[in-house]
């Protein structure tokens, strides 16, 4: 096994007889670490990966590898953009505004908060359904969709939207995206300047600007079928409650006040009573609050900001691959200047002879 | 070629235990490997790539060549000290032998 790895590591060595007998004389004097036990080989074969690791031949040029490293740094930069092309990320913020008639005169419907709004809508917004649609209509993640099933690219979506509370009553609806390697072809130019492209920059903002669109749809349709349920339901209580005090009404007048049973029909009369006229108040406010959904006069989800058009991307592509030459260059320096003090030169003063 | 001592290059520990394990006779890899370990008295174990690393850089710089043994019954080769390597060994163990003659007479003066 340590021959074998031994035997690789030498590989990339100029092959050469000094390589050959390098290799001959590993094998005798492993022969030799072997025979002394388990520890001295153990020892042995760490100070031979460790010598061979680093007691390489240093360069004639010193410049070389240096410039090898940074080529490589380089060219893993540009793999990486292309991998990871650049993000272009566009914003929107939607703010939950107070209602333009005063809450003071009505029982107003405090129950519209910010979180509430994000927890009934993000679901339906991020749902299966809605966000093929946008894949498929807007033409987005096209490199993705040849290589993985749907199912990924949605849930791939899914990371890439954000839709998050921020301070009081403002939400924001942010969407990440880039598909072109080294980004888009016209980044700054609008669409039909290059034919058949399509910069992301502008997908990132129509998905922002469709994702804000189907958030105000999707509360306004839940303020409205909520207050139309809210009423109907009011309504129907209502309505029983007062055939059923008509009936304890009608029971209560059969009786004589000296009847020992007339006391307790009186109560039960006016419990019912009560309870009819308590969820009547409720009809009215539910019929209240209908009718300013209705008129698109309650608190609601309103557009702050629309969806921006970002000019440049997250994280520049040029950035990246200079990141990368920087890096690269960094571990040839240092490789260099590691190789260069692993020898602890013995040599005495130079001027000595001068003393 | 004689050694040019003004054109003198560094030596490590390790490079002028070969030189000095060379200076004696001609030797193989494994028979230097074995020698410097006895001339540091054990504190230093050269690895293989070490060892043929450094022996590499003495072929190149011509202090060192290839000695054909007259027993090649075994597959290895000998290395043996050249003119040149002796020079730049005699300028290395000189400097040496200064360098403690000069810290004798320092440690002298100090103790006085």
């Amino acid at each position: 096994m340590l021959t074998m790895l031994y035997k690789f590591l030498v590989s990339f060595r100029r092959q050469d007889e000094v390589t050959l007998d390098m290799v001959a004389t590993f094998e005798e004097a492993r022969a030799e670490a072997s025979a002394r036990g388990a520890i001295s080989y153990t020892r042995f074969a760490m100070r031979e990966l460790m010598g061979l690791a680093f007691n390489k031949r240093p360069a004639k040029r010193p410049w070389l590898p240096v410039a090898a490293w940074g080529l490589g740094g380089l060219a893993a930069g540009i793999v990486a953009t292309y991998i990871r092309p650049p993000q272009y990320s566009s914003e929107a913020f939607l703010v939950l505004s107070p209602p333009p008639i005063a809450e003071s005169l009505y029982r107003s419907d405090s129950s519209l908060s910010v979180d509430s709004v994000l927890s009934t809508v993000r679901p339906p917004v991020l749902s299966r359904t809605v966000l093929t649609h946008i894949i498929s209509t807007i033409g987005l993640y096209e490199r993705a969709r040849a290589r993985q099933p749907i199912e990924a690219v949605i849930e791939r979506m899914r990371r890439d939207i954000r839709i998050e509370r921020r301070g009081e009553n403002v939400i924001l609806v942010k969407f990440t995206y880039g598909e072109s390697p080294w980004g888009s072809l016209n980044p700054y130019g609008p669409d039909d300047q290059v034919p058949g492209d399509k910069p992301d920059r502008y997908q990132a903002q129509r998905v922002a600007q469709d994702l804000v669109t189907r958030m105000i749809d999707e509360t306004i349709r839940n303020r409205t079928n909520q207050a139309y349920m809210t009423k109907q339901f009011f309504e129907d209580r209502s309505a029983k409650a007062a055939t059923r005090w008509e009936k304890l009404n009608v029971a209560a007048q059969g009786l004589a006040p000296t009847d020992r049973r007339y006391e307790r029909a009186v109560l039960d009369r006016d419990l019912a009573r009560k309870e009819y006229e308590s969820l009547r108040q409720k009809f009215s406010e539910a019929e209240t609050m209908e009718d300013l959904v209705g008129r698109g006069q309650s608190r609601d989800l309103q557009l702050l900001d629309p969806a921006s058009l970002p000019q440049v991307p997250d994280t520049s592509p040029l950035l990246i691959v200079l990141s990368g030459l920087g890096a690269g260059l960094l571990i040839g320096l240092l490789s260099g200047w590691l190789r260069t003090t692993r020898e602890k030169p013995a040599r005495l003063l130079p001027g000595l002879a001068e003393v | 070629m004689r050694y040019d001592a003004t054109r003198h290059k560094e030596v490590s520990e390790q490079v002028l235990l070969i030189l000095l394990s060379l200076a004696e006779e001609p030797r193989h890899g494994y028979a230097i490997l074995k020698d410097v370990e006895g001339l540091s008295e054990g504190r230093i174990r050269l690895s293989t790539g070490t060892l043929y690393g450094a022996l590499r850089r003495l072929l190149e710089d011509g202090w060192i060549e290839f000695f054909s043994e007259k027993d090649a019954t075994r597959d290895r080769q000998a290395y043996r000290l050249t003119r040149v390597g002796r020079g730049a060994l005699d300028a290395e163990v000189s400097r040496m032998k200064l360098l403690t003659k000069v810290a004798a007479l320092r440690l002298s003066r100090s103790a006085a």
